[in-house]
């Protein structure tokens, strides 16, 4: 089930609706239920991985259990590296077998001996990199002693499984969404209005922003033979757009559906294209993945401590699986390596921490020095999409070869006629003039009390008649869906 | 606190929703009064009109719609001289199952026809694209009725479909829609191109005929058959020419119509390869209005 479909209009008020009103009174029905209605949510693409999820939540639940309960040290690692060797098995067979096979395979033949690896025919289960990282920080946690096993199994698989977070996060602790799960939860109004709020503009930003811009970035990058180097940077731009739209859009409406029912998650991205330098960038893109890793990765390797070189070589680790993460291909390796030579600068002569606040805070406008550095952190931002868009290297490489030549300098021109680009222009400056009036806010639409009554309701029905009109109503899945 | 976020968000919900409805309303409203005929446009709701009393309908694809398209309507009446209603949907608008829903809605309204020219284009029974198709009513009137019925319809594609056209009115291409006032498509082709065909062909199937998706349309086809019935309408299912003659499909559709000749008492008509002289099509399977004209006045006159 999508969020951006009708089947998802219809479930949510549903959902809402038995949550709140037949099971207010009692925190294990209103689990139960949340539980079930997360299941039925993720059954909807393919019932048969439910099996796996329950498979991978009861594995967590247990190892955390015996963890706990270890008489000795070394049963207390076996239980731990049990837990781990099966889900990263998991991961890697659904995620990268086939990409181990042929690279080792294609290793091989590249020094003259021909091998045959057997490639699998598995389809990817939705979700599992975001609910196999929620299992793995569980158990680390308690491996660490930072965390108690949580003995109620309903809990625990609903700290897995809750259906706003299940399929493309945001990534959550269990010290950050157990509590909330085990504890009884009062409906906030407030917070559910701005709930709403937060759907409408994720919805937006999903079917009006990423899906439009998909058009372009699909034809262009498709056929790049058939474009000038400007038109190739704007498919790169637009893909900016779209990447950021689809996956910070499914992040506001599982944020604020999940407002709905008074369980607040973990802010997934902070305006990352008002960055002014690639470290903001970072600290504000995909931020519950980026501090996992943080905390699961870069630290457990020495972190910063270890002076300038060991810095250097865990931040290229670091963005090289991340690159990984994100899926079985070359490119989007190339994608986080690239990334890691971005910030490596700014690690190495300690800057990296230079802009910590939102840009130009308190005011309407940022300097114009500002303005260049923002510019400049989304140009190559963009560049660095190049890879993580194209279906290999090598065409992401003749894409660019592509856009350095004189036809750069020439007005960019599309074929398709799907969608008037004025319109799509004006939706993009429309998305953005909203995005840095809230950038200081938790989200775009969270609109102080003191706004005018009237500006704010034509504001709200502005958004709603756009997606009614342009918003794309063909079924799209969000792109994270595939990570 | 929960009562109240509730009314207040039905309250927002109806308020948005009923001004996104008297707007389509409106701009309906505003295109209906261009006053359409059915060789003016592609649009089914703007010429079913109410209570009336038809000779005859032609349905189908474009195959179909292409007895009214470029104001060969009026020719075709002539020829016949017989009252016609189009419900034909081109433009890879729709299958089996929406035109199903077309003849629903036309008797719902209390019309009544006599005979039913089902134009049975092989490919409509195959097609993966047709029963997905969300363009089904881009040139539909926003009618509550029409709506509503659809609403109740089973269909594959429904809720993409209703957004779809729902937001088709709302786009300048629908408000500024207006009376095609073309006569007679007149482009004609010199000879057959095979590769333009083999392309053409690959284009609707893909690699292979999807046997599974035929067995459904059959299903469809029984359902529209038993609905016209119902409401004393003869069909007659016809295979329409085609320039290169049988599509890939032919045999098997012949074989089911074969059947079903038996079964339910319809007329069946192969006419595929009734009309193979190029100057009477302006694409490789559509006639220009010569060729409508031709086979008309030989093929479907007789019928009758």
């Amino acid at each position: 089930m999508l969020f951006n479909s009708l089947q998802y209009l219809v479930f949510l008020p549903l959902v809402f609706a038995i949550y709140w009103g037949v099971n207010n009174k009692s925190l294990k029905l209103q689990n139960l239920f949340l539980l079930a209605a997360s299941y039925y949510f993720y059954a909807c693409w393919d019932w048969r991985f439910l099996f796996l999820l329950m498979f991978s939540t009861g594995l967590d639940y247990y190892t955390g259990l015996k963890m706990k309960d270890a008489s000795t040290v070394g049963m207390r690692k076996f239980w731990f590296w049990l837990s781990i060797g099966i889900n990263v098995g998991f991961l890697g067979i659904f995620k990268y077998y086939n990409f181990f096979a042929e690279s080792f395979a294609g290793l091989l033949s590249g020094f003259g001996f021909q091998a045959n690896f057997w490639t699998l025919q598995v389809i990817l289960p939705v979700g599992i990199s975001f609910y196999t990282f929620h299992g793995l920080s569980y158990v680390i946690d308690i491996y660490k002693n930072r965390i108690e096993p949580e003995r109620n199994i309903v809990d625990y698989s609903l700290f897995v499984s809750y259906f706003p977070l299940l399929v493309a996060g945001p990534i959550e602790r269990a010290t950050h969404l157990l509590p909330q799960i085990k504890k009884r939860r009062n409906f906030d109004y407030t917070k559910a209005v701005d709930g709403l709020r937060q759907i409408l503009w994720g919805l937006f930003k999903k079917v009006v922003i990423a899906d439009n811009c998909a058009k372009y970035v699909n034809v262009i990058f498709d056929n790049p033979e058939s474009y000038s180097g400007s038109t190739l940077a704007l498919g790169a731009v637009l893909f900016a757009f779209q990447i950021y739209g689809d996956f910070s859009g499914y992040s506001d409406i599982a944020l604020g559906t999940s407002r709905l029912f008074g369980i607040e998650l973990l802010k997934n991205f902070n305006y990352p294209y008002f960055s002014r330098d690639i470290a903001e960038f970072w600290r504000r893109w995909h931020i519950s993945l980026s501090t996992w890793f943080r905390d699961y990765l870069y630290i457990p390797l020495g972190g910063s401590q270890g002076g300038a070189l060991m810095k250097v070589r865990n931040t290229f680790i670091i963005f090289l699986v991340s690159g990984f993460w994100h899926g079985a291909n070359w490119t989007f390796i190339a994608w986080g390596l690239l990334n890691a030579l971005y910030i490596m600068p700014s690690i190495v002569l300690n800057t990296n921490r230079n802009n910590l606040d939102v840009v130009a805070k308190g005011k309407y406008f940022s300097t114009l020095g500002e303005l260049i550095q923002i510019i400049i952190t989304f140009a190559i931002t963009c560049f660095a999409w190049i890879f993580f868009r194209a279906k290999d290297l090598d065409s992401a490489f003749s894409y660019i070869k592509r856009i350095f030549t004189s036809s750069l300098f020439t007005i960019p021109k599309f074929n398709s006629n799907q969608f008037s680009t004025k319109v799509l222009l004006i939706l993009i400056l429309f998305f953005l003039l909203i995005e840095w009036i809230g950038r200081s806010y938790n989200h775009a639409l969270e609109i102080k009390d003191s706004t005018s009554f009237y500006l704010k309701w034509t504001l709200y029905f502005f958004i709603f008649m756009t997606i009614m009109i342009w918003g794309v109503t063909t079924k799209t899945e969000f792109i994270y869906f595939a990570f | 606190m929960i009562k109240k976020f509730v009314i207040r968000t039905l309250i927002v919900g109806v308020i948005f929703f009923g001004i996104l409805i008297v707007v389509l309303l409106a701009t309906s409203q505003y295109v209906e009064r261009k006053g359409f005929r059915n060789s003016q446009t592609e649009s089914n709701t703007l010429v079913i009109e109410s209570n009336r009393e038809y000779d005859l309908m032609f349905m189908g694809i474009s195959h179909a719609r292409n007895f009214s398209r470029h104001g060969n309507h009026e020719v075709v009446e002539s020829i016949l001289n017989k009252k016609i209603i189009n419900i034909g949907q081109g433009g890879g608008a729709c299958g089996i199952n929406e035109q199903l829903f077309y003849l629903d809605y036309f008797y719902s309204k209390g019309n009544k026809v006599d005979t039913v020219f089902f134009i049975l284009t092989p490919p409509m029974l195959t097609s993966e694209k047709l029963p997905f198709s969300s363009n089904t009513f881009d040139s539909e009137l926003f009618d509550l009725k029409f709506f509503c019925q659809y609403l109740s319809f089973d269909s594959e594609n429904k809720y993409e479909r209703i957004v779809q056209y729902m937001q088709s009115k709302l786009k300048s291409k629908w408000v500024n829609s207006e009376p095609n006032h073309t006569i007679g498509k007149k482009d004609s082709l010199v000879e057959v191109d095979m590769e333009a065909v083999r392309k053409g062909m690959q284009l609707v199937h893909g690699r292979n005929i999807n046997v599974e998706r035929f067995t459904k349309s059959c299903i469809g086809v029984e359902k529209i058959i038993k609905t016209a019935k119902k409401h004393n309408s003869f069909i007659v299912m016809i295979i329409p020419p085609a320039l290169f003659g049988k599509w890939p499909e032919h045999n098997l559709v012949v074989n089911f119509a074969q059947k079903l000749k038996k079964k339910q008492g319809v007329d069946f008509y192969d006419f595929s390869e009734s009309v193979l002289i190029p100057k009477y099509y302006y694409d490789h399977h559509h006639m220009n209005t010569k060729g409508v004209e031709y086979f008309t006045a030989v093929f479907l006159k007789p019928l009758l």
